[in-house]
């Protein structure tokens, strides 16, 4: 479990600081789906760093199965529990090639060579590149790059997966292909995950759904329920997704639908 | 993307033969010795020898021959010059031969290990050559990352270059002038950005390698562990007395 309790968080020095969290309560259960919903600046990033202890809360504290990311003796063991995939494909292989960067975490956490080799291609086989295990990485398009990210974070073995904006930067096609892969880790792997979005349709696809406006949670539920008062959610910069749209512009023209309606094919399947 | 792909993989030439499977610290150390023994040779006994050796080396590697003589195109004209100025001294052909001669052996030397290593196994080498030198405060581990990373980000560097250079094109900057100081500073659009990104990566970068429980050196293990085989013992030993015999006859008082 992920546990924020009472969590702040300041940028800045002490003149002019902003506050990018402002008490934070939240648990993440292990084996859950969650997204984290919310407009540019409402903190989502800063958040998803406190997940793995690259920032450290202001005030409160963040606790990983039961170990909080403010001992940095612990903070090293939590880099290896909560892994994380970012926005930028580019920006986080470091490595020449896909297979040197895969290991890359394994070889950090000092495991032995055999186990570390073991890891990455098992890692690969997972994210579906062990053909490009040699290449690379400026010789990958952006999606491929994504899934060679995600597998560097599947090779140190965590129990959570966060994934701050990682679609964001890709096609739709390779989006879409993300997401699923996400799931599958969800549902095959049970590995945790925690979406960090912008796109409300990519939030329908968690069990969960969490909305941040301004430093703070404002919702936190199943999907249906986060996405039904569309007047409320536009008052904290997030639209719904777009078949929630198009079904309240049918019911407000007198069709008769339910408002659970998420995605096209529920649309749809209600529709016709 | 064509200048960034050649630029990674270097001139490695993959034939797969003996010299190319060697211990890359080998190679490294072979070549290293290799570039002392061209400066401590006095005379052309010496040298034919050196070449002798060179050309078995680059026999072993079944590298084409013309491809290790590339670096030294354009290398001519310094050779020339170098020959010129030389000539109008006492002695001077034999001096003059001797820095040319010098030079060339040595970026063959070089090429041929470049040739014959990848990128990787070279930083790899250097990592572990440099480490004892970690006692007397030689950061040898942080120097490898950082070839690794510039490795790395070369490529993504020059396509980033090119799409500014395009962008600022379409924008009405000119970058043809005959003026080089106008040229020079009609670079400036495409540096300010280039540099600005540039920091960004870095700081990004930096996030990622935490996240990945990057902690320094210490601690860390590798997945592809240099190991001597026997075969590596026997080739090092053998080439370094070569080229300890072949200084030898090179320094004495014979042509």
């Amino acid at each position: 479990m992920i546990e924020f309790k009472n969590v702040s968080y300041h940028y800045g020095k002490e003149k002019e600081k902003t506050t990018a969290l402002k008490n934070i309560g939240l648990a993440v259960n292990e084996g859950e789906f969650v997204a984290i919903l919310g407009p540019n600046g409402s903190g989502k990033s800063t958040l998803a760093r406190h997940m793995n202890g690259l920032l450290i809360p202001s005030q409160g504290e963040v606790l990983v199965d039961g170990l909080s990311t403010r001992e940095s003796g612990v903070l090293w063991h939590i880099h290896q529990q909560v892994g994380m995939v970012f926005q930028n494909p580019d920006n986080q292989i470091i490595a020449t090639s896909v297979e040197d960067d895969i290991a890359f975490g394994p070889e950090n956490l000092g495991l032995d060579p055999k186990e570390i080799r073991e890891r990455v291609d098992e890692a690969l086989e997972i994210v579906g590149m062990q053909s490009y295990a040699r290449h690379e990485p400026h010789m990958l398009s952006g999606g491929q790059k994504q899934r060679v990210a995600v597998a560097g974070a599947l090779a140190m073995r965590p129990k959570y997966l966060v994934v701050d904006e990682a679609t964001s930067m890709l096609d739709p096609r390779a989006s879409s292909s993300m997401l699923e892969s996400l799931k599958r880790l969800n549902k095959d792997y049970g590995i945790t995950v925690v979406n960090i979005t912008h796109i409300p349709d990519e939030a329908v696809l968690a069990d969960r759904v969490l909305i941040l406006f301004e430093g703070r949670i404002v919702k936190d539920g199943p999907p249906q329920e986060v996405f039904l008062d569309l007047n409320e959610l536009r008052e904290v910069g997030v639209g719904a997704p777009k078949a929630r749209q198009i079904a309240e512009e049918l019911i407000a023209s007198g069709i008769n639908l339910p408002r659970s309606i998420l995605t096209i094919d529920e649309l749809v399947s209600d529709l016709c | 993307m064509s200048v960034g792909a050649s630029f990674i993989t270097g001139q490695y030439y993959p034939s797969g033969s003996l010299v190319h499977r060697a211990d890359p610290r080998v190679k490294l150390l072979i070549v290293v010795t290799f570039a002392l023994a061209v400066f401590l040779v006095k005379n052309f006994t010496g040298f034919a020898a050196i070449v002798v050796l060179l050309g078995f080396f680059i026999y072993l590697s079944r590298l084409p021959a013309i491809l290790t003589l590339k670096g030294v195109r354009p290398l001519f004209f310094i050779l020339a010059f170098t020959l010129l100025i030389h000539l109008g001294t006492r002695d001077g052909l034999r001096t003059g031969l001797f820095v040319d001669l010098r030079l060339i052996i040595l970026v063959v030397g070089a090429s041929f290990l470049t040739l014959t290593s990848t990128p990787v196994e070279l930083t790899d080498a250097i990592e572990s050559l440099l480490s004892p030198l970690k006692r007397i405060g030689i950061p040898s581990h942080e120097l490898a990352m950082m070839m690794t990373i510039a490795l790395r980000f070369i490529p993504t560097l020059s396509v980033e270059a090119n799409k500014i250079i395009k962008a600022q094109t379409a924008r009405g900057a000119r970058f043809d002038s005959k003026n080089p100081l106008t040229r020079a500073r009609s670079f400036t659009p495409i540096l300010v950005p280039l540099f600005v990104n540039v920091f960004r990566r870095a700081d990004e970068l930096a996030e990622a390698m935490e996240a990945r429980a990057y902690h320094g050196g210490d601690g860390r293990t590798r997945m592809r562990e240099l190991k001597m085989r026997p075969g590596d013992w026997v080739g090092f030993v053998m080439a370094i007395i070569l080229l300890a015999g072949m200084v030898w006859v090179g320094r004495m008082p014979i042509f």
